[in-house]
């Protein structure tokens, strides 16, 4: 029996329930970084709050997603893609990927935003923490997209 | 340097070399942990057959290999860094930084795309 295929759908579900916080989260946040760039400053404890509520989503989202791998791997991924719909497998390599190197851009993106006042030091703000969240928003839509995509062609291992 | 831009420059080096390094494991080849869900064995480096996630290893050689360069680049700069970074230089480190991360993030994309015949 592979690593908790017994408990796969209900693995996917918590995966998919953390993934809808942190797209709440993270559209919030992209919201007040936005109004940054246009200098409006007003919100930044509500803008910090949302980064903190991505950490921790995303680290649900993670975990999760890493406990129901093996099952993913074997039942769906080598059964059905790889013969099949190689071009799935394709999309959800680099899915899987991004998605590690999501854990280092959070990261970086939450120590910048730690260490500066959004008002006073512009220039982090504008060369450290607007890319860092423009790129874990392209990540990571690219991760839900193509999730939902691969889940509704073989959602489950039975 | 201030505490500002000593995050700056080190977390920015953590996200771009931790791109960097996890590009390398997929162009290299390298020999990493491989973790076999069927037999539920690990092995350093792919066997001929059977099903195999090399996912887990390349993130554990990526995200602390970029750690310790982060790490050695904070001692750096705590030890000679005077003065603070000039707004050219905050944004040469962004730039630099987002172009290594982004073309990283490219290569990863085209590698498996090609890899697995979508273009």
């Amino acid at each position: 029996m592979v690593f908790l295929e017994n408990v796969y759908e209900l693995g996917l579900l918590l995966h998919l329930f953390a993934t809808f916080v942190l797209v709440g989260s993270m559209t919030h946040n992209l919201v007040y970084v936005g109004r940054y760039l246009r200098g409006k400053f007003a919100r930044q404890k509500q803008e910090f709050f949302h980064l903190k509520v991505i950490i921790w989503s995303y680290l649900i989202v993670y975990i999760t997603g890493a406990l129901i791998y093996p099952a993913f791997r074997v039942h769906i991924r080598a059964a059905v893609f790889d013969p099949a719909m190689p071009w799935a497998t394709g999309l959800f390599e680099v899915k899987e990927h991004w998605g590690a190197l999501g854990l280092a851009v959070l990261m970086a993106w939450y120590l910048i935003r730690r260490s500066i006042t959004p008002e006073t030091d512009r220039l982090h703000l504008y060369y450290g923490c607007v890319p860092l969240c423009l790129i874990f928003n392209v990540l990571v839509w690219y991760k839900i997209i193509v999730g939902s995509w691969l889940t509704l062609l073989k959602g489950t291992v039975s | 340097m201030k505490k500002a831009d000593i995050t700056l420059v080190v977390s920015w080096v953590f996200a771009a070399a931790a791109t960097f390094f996890y590009c390398c494991t997929l162009w290299f080849k390298m020999k990493l942990p491989y973790y076999y869900p069927v037999e539920h064995v690990w092995t350093l480096g792919k066997k001929a057959d059977g099903i195999a996630q090399g996912w887990y290893g390349k993130g554990l050689f990526a995200l602390p290999a970029a750690a310790v360069v982060a790490l050695i680049v904070w001692a750096v700069l705590r030890a000679v860094a005077e003065k603070d970074l000039s707004p050219a230089a905050v944004k040469a480190v962004g730039l630099a930084a987002t172009a290594v991360t982004v073309a990283c993030m490219g290569c990863i994309l085209y590698y498996e795309f090609h890899k697995w015949r979508i273009f």
